[in-house]
């Protein structure tokens, strides 16, 4: 099984269920394909060794002694990769999606392709128990879905798979989500929790996904915001983590609380097996 | 007298008085504005809401006119480095209006951006 952990907004605690999600069970690969800003390494504390692959893309080359100035690349590139200056085609390859279109459309075969690597996959597959993999998006790139494309590559079909996504509901998240068979959605019981929810939900929506919801940080004078919402929408909530110094302290040195306060570790099993049934 | 062209993005385009746009990329207009007789026209900036490159984008419709120079709040490095290449002189201006920004530019008083003001992404709201 696949289960995908997001948030429509940042910093509300998604790596922290992703991490403790996949440190409750056995048997289970998580991805970190939160290729911005990859973080469940904090708390797994991989031994990456030198295992390491880079992920490339192609991106144009221009022949200027071929190329006419005709124009034809700049005005296809719907992504505004390719400028044309004093009769000069110019490329910013961090905006390029590698479609190749400009190469099919240039009338004078002016255009190639040329490697150049955006990010990279790292991978600590020494504990049996948990398959760590996390993928990361070089600093100034624009596109991280070929990353997280490549980093989906290595899931193993004989584990249940977490997948640790981007925040928002981009195309990166969208990414992450896609061959998911379940998604957690995290959220804060804060009008922003609620506003970035709402966004997610309808984003999966979209991808027609089963999904629940998991309040973190959760403080019964707040939690009407989420609760109120999922009612009406007649979305399923999870559990709930409490706002709670322990856990807060737990977080801030790195450490998963489902190992300091195991009887956690049930809740996420408990949730695993629910999931499992909705799945099915 | 020679004739200047230059560049500058707004935010309305209403005359003279159009207000300076903050950034380059995503500003909804552009005024051109010929500096001896202060003759001024708007285009829309088809950029401004481009899902992806829009400095780049802009950039090309503001060389595509082939002014002396462009004004505006600030320009993101993509901009930067296509208006660089085409050898037009960019400006930062903070103030408030084209009528405003025109009067610091013809004496000489705004000062030539070497490098880009701004991050990547700095336009998107």
């Amino acid at each position: 099984m696949k289960i995908t952990v997001l948030s429509g907004k940042g910093g509300t605690g998604k790596t922290t269920i992703a991490t403790n999600l996949a440190l409750s069970l056995s048997n289970v690969q998580l991805l970190d394909a939160d290729v911005e800003e990859p973080d469940s390494y904090l708390f797994i504390k991989p031994d990456f060794a030198d295992e390491y692959q880079a992920v490339n893309r192609y991106v144009p080359q221009i022949d200027h002694d071929k190329c006419d100035s005709c124009r034809k690349c700049v005005d296809f590139c719907q992504y505004n990769a390719l400028a044309i200056i004093l009769e000069k085609v110019m490329v910013f390859p961090e905006i390029c999606h590698s479609c190749g279109g400009c190469k099919i459309v240039c009338p004078r075969d002016a255009i190639s392709e040329e490697k150049r690597e955006i990010g990279n996959i790292k991978w600590d597959h020494s504990d049996r128990e948990l398959d760590f993999w996390q993928g990361e998006l070089n600093i100034g790139e624009e596109t991280a879905v070929p990353v997280i494309e490549e980093l989906k590559g290595f899931m193993d079909e004989e584990k249940d798979v977490i997948i640790d996504a981007q925040p928002g509901t981009t195309c990166p998240t969208v990414e992450a989500a896609l061959d998911s068979d379940y998604c957690i959605l995290v959220t804060e019981p804060t009008p922003f929790g609620l506003n970035d929810l709402q966004m997610a939900v309808d984003m999966l929506k979209e991808l027609k996904k089963p999904y629940g919801v998991i309040i973190n940080r959760s403080e019964e004078d707040y939690d009407y915001l989420i609760e109120d919402y999922c009612r009406q929408e007649g979305i399923e909530i999870l559990l709930k983590i409490p706002y709670d110094r322990q856990i807060a302290e737990l977080y801030s040195e790195g450490i998963p609380f489902v190992q300091e306060l195991p009887e956690w570790k049930e809740e996420f099993s408990k949730i695993y097996q629910h999931i499992k049934g909705v799945v099915k | 007298m020679i004739i200047i062209k230059i560049i500058l993005t707004t935010s309305d385009n209403n005359d003279l008085n159009a207000k300076v746009d903050k950034q380059f990329g995503r500003a909804p207009f552009f005024a051109l504005l010929e500096t001896d007789n202060l003759e001024i026209s708007f285009l829309d900036n088809s950029a401004a809401n481009a899902s992806s490159g829009a400095g780049v984008m802009a950039a090309q419709q503001v060389v595509d006119e082939d002014p002396a120079a462009v004004i505006a709040g600030n320009f993101g490095p993509k901009a930067f480095s296509v208006l660089k290449a085409a050898g037009i002189k960019m400006y930062s201006y903070s103030g408030d209006t084209v009528r405003d920004a025109v009067k610091l530019y013809q004496d000489d008083s705004l000062k030539e951006l070497l490098d880009p003001t701004n991050g990547a992404h700095a336009g998107l709201k």
